[in-house]
């Protein structure tokens, strides 16, 4: 180690903090207490790190406060020595070196969820769950991010990266917990191509298929492994999900393709067969062709009992 | 009927402290609760004052209402609302129904009791005057259960005695509990109404877990109508469970055993939630039913279900329950035309309930 500048930090919350600037081996740094690698920050370029651009890292003596990503690069470039911003002489608590940490890190609301599970277990079992709202808005703006992230520890790992990699939100991924992982990757790939909203409804639809019918791990592949087999499985999984609605739809579906096909003429029933009118809409062009409408209206008028039962 | 050792130890089971709020602190329904329970007891200016630990529902709130304490259903958009009148009397209640609507509309966690009965029971009797040429129907059990808490505060009574000389109002206690031992001795009962909400027994186990039986339910309404007591039913909300056309139909026969002309009235309504209580129901298993969005934005079952069981039990309460109008709540002029054969203001044993009244104003929409 070699003596350094004494340096006054300019940043907001840690303005009264003494840091000493020192130089100190990577290898060990590396080496010592990883208790606040928290953050999955992209490692420095080669470049960056051979130029000297980059930020010092902060250490309190030998571990490391802020800065591992630094360090890796740093032992990548082939660097043994690097100077550091040390606290140690401010004899900080545990919690005042995780806001330093943070403070560095400058992220707020844009952390990961497995960045935030590792502070919160950090805020639980190194700070005993001490905190602040300071502390908290270090890591997200509107709110404390604790509950959200309870949640998201409480996920069995693969719904975990399905949160992470912003397949499903949280509210999804915990009302879906029930789809057991072998089951989920039969559609995993699939989902990927919907859109989030598809990717949420289909997901609800197939959890709630598992919880209604009570479906174990065997019976839910099956499930999804039918679904999958059929020609539209987004389709597949909301027919079986709402058996009698889309029974409903099909049957008025079938029945203007059976009756209105090539007449021109459009029905629309009640939103979700809810109501008791139908609206049919038309066009003509001349009195012949009105004629042929009115004809076609006329078998509407004698089948339509099939359609009125569905209201 | 005295405040027993029964009460006493079942609102200390319930309850880990009492909260009055300073404008309170000398009612009399404040004073009972601080004299009857043994339990902390917290006075202060407003709720904002409570301690955050203590803002859930193990905590009894005992305040004044600030604002309107008597209003009008408004009902809700493309369904018929039967114009009653509702009093804010008890907000919230423990008996943890699994689809309690209030959980999507209650802020506020603590049980809350508004302890000043006498601006209500005032603007009741002005309402009643201005609607001289129509029945009022007003009642306490919209936001709460009306009697869970009332052998404590015992404020229904002066709602009774308050309007019993009044013709033109039914003021109705609605309850999932037994509690009606306190207000059988009541001398003027007018047209009081204690009202029950049944269900199956099947589903009071597995939904309405810490409610009364239905068999308590029924024991206590026919010790209501031996005391003199007008009855309603609610079959509110019906829950299609697997069976559940026999077991409807089966709770619905019970309602003979009731002297002809006591019932004044039954309500039905199916299963309907607002968006926002799916989340908090859970897991139960009506849930993965089939639902759709309506004109109200709430879910309800697919009208031809619908239309299946109100039918069904329509036929049957109007048969069972001697003479007793039996309506629909919150439903759409077409199911009501199917299931009763005409939309209220067209059948002569309900029009008198959906009279508009004068004089209230709309609040929330349950």
């Amino acid at each position: 180690m070699a003596a350094g500048i004494s340096w006054i930090s300019s940043s907001v919350l840690v303005s009264s903090i003494l840091m000493n600037i020192l130089e100190f081996n990577i290898k060990e740094l590396l080496c010592a207490d990883r208790l606040m690698d928290f953050f999955s920050t992209c490692q420095e370029d080669e470049q960056v790190i051979n130029k000297g651009l980059y930020d010092l890292p902060f250490v309190d003596g030998i571990n490391v406060v802020w800065g591992f990503h630094i360090l890796e690069a740093a032992s990548k470039a082939g660097m043994e020595r690097i100077y550091c911003r040390n606290l140690e002489s401010n004899n900080l608590t545990m919690k005042e070196k995780l806001e330093t940490a943070l403070q560095a890190e400058g992220r707020a609301d844009r952390y990961s969820w497995s960045e935030k599970e590792k502070i919160y277990l950090f805020i639980e079992n190194i700070l005993h769950g001490e905190t602040d709202e300071r502390l908290l808005r270090l890591v997200q703006g509107g709110g404390s991010f604790i509950p959200s992230v309870l949640i998201y520890s409480s996920l069995p790992d693969f719904m975990k990266n399905t949160v992470e990699k912003g397949l499903a939100d949280l509210k999804t991924a915990r009302s879906c917990v029930n789809i057991p992982e072998k089951a989920f990757k039969l559609i995993e790939e699939y989902i990927s191509s919907l859109s989030f909203s598809k990717r949420r409804i289909m997901l609800v639809n197939i959890s709630e298929i598992i919880s209604r019918n009570t479906l174990d791990e065997k019976e839910s592949v099956k499930l999804v492994k039918e679904i999958m087999a059929s020609e539209e499985p987004s389709s597949e999984a909301e027919m079986r999900r709402y058996p009698g609605l889309t029974g409903s739809f099909r049957q008025f579906d079938a029945f203007c393709s059976l009756n209105l096909k090539n007449t021109g003429i459009t029905l629309k029933s009640p939103p979700w067969f809810e109501g008791d009118a139908y609206a049919v809409s038309f066009s003509f062009k001349s009195a012949k062709h009105l004629g042929k409408i009115i004809a076609s209206l006329e078998k509407l008028k004698e089948n339509s009992d099939e359609i009125f039962r569905l209201l | 009927m005295k405040f027993s050792d029964y009460y006493k130890n079942y609102y200390e089971t319930i309850f880990d402290r009492i909260y009055i709020s300073e404008d309170a602190v000398n009612l009399a329904p404040a004073v009972r609760a601080s004299e009857r329970l043994e339990l902390p007891l917290y006075v202060v200016p407003s709720e904002k004052e409570m301690s955050p630990d203590h803002l859930n529902s193990r905590t009894l709130y005992i305040t004044k209402r600030k604002g309107q304490t008597v209003g009008k259903c408004p009902g809700t958009r493309g369904h018929i609302c039967c114009n009653y009148v509702t009093i804010d009397l008890y907000n919230g209640c423990t008996l943890g129904c699994s689809y309690c609507i209030m959980k999507s509309y209650l802020n506020f966690a603590p049980v809350t009791v508004y302890a000043d009965t006498e601006p209500a029971v005032e603007e009741l009797k002005k309402i009643a005057r201005l609607n001289r040429d129509r029945i009022v129907r007003a009642g306490t059990g919209e936001t709460g259960d009306s009697l869970q808490f009332d052998p404590l505060f015992e404020m229904t009574e002066d709602f009774i005695r308050g309007l019993s000389g009044i013709d033109n109002i039914y003021f109705e206690a609605k309850t999932k509990t037994s509690f009606v031992d306190h207000l059988l001795d009541i001398e003027n009962k007018g047209n009081a109404v204690i009202s029950f909400s049944l269900n199956p027994e099947s589903v009071v186990e597995a939904e309405e877990t810490e409610a009364f039986s239905l068999d308590e339910r029924l024991d206590a309404a026919a010790k209501a109508v031996s005391a003199g007591y007008n009855l309603a039913f609610h079959f509110d909300p019906v829950i299609c469970t697997e069976g559940w056309e026999d077991e409807y139909l089966q709770t619905a026969d019970k309602l003979s055993q009731f002297p002809k002309g006591k019932i004044k009235w039954i309500s039905i309504g199916t299963f309907r939630y607002p968006p926002a209580l799916k989340d908090k129901i859970g897991q139960r298993p009506y849930l993965f039913d089939e639902y759709v969005p309506c004109r109200d934005g709430k879910y309800r079952y697919v009208q031809k279900r619908r239309k299946e069981v109100y039918r069904l039990l329509y036929d049957k309460l109007t048969r069972v329950s001697g003479g007793a109008s039996v309506y629909m709540c919150m439903e759409s002029s077409t199911v009501w035309k199917h299931a009763a054969g005409g939309v209220p203001g067209e059948l002569e044993n309900v029009k008198w309930l959906f009279k508009k009244i004068k004089g209230v104003s709309g609040r929330f929409s349950v």
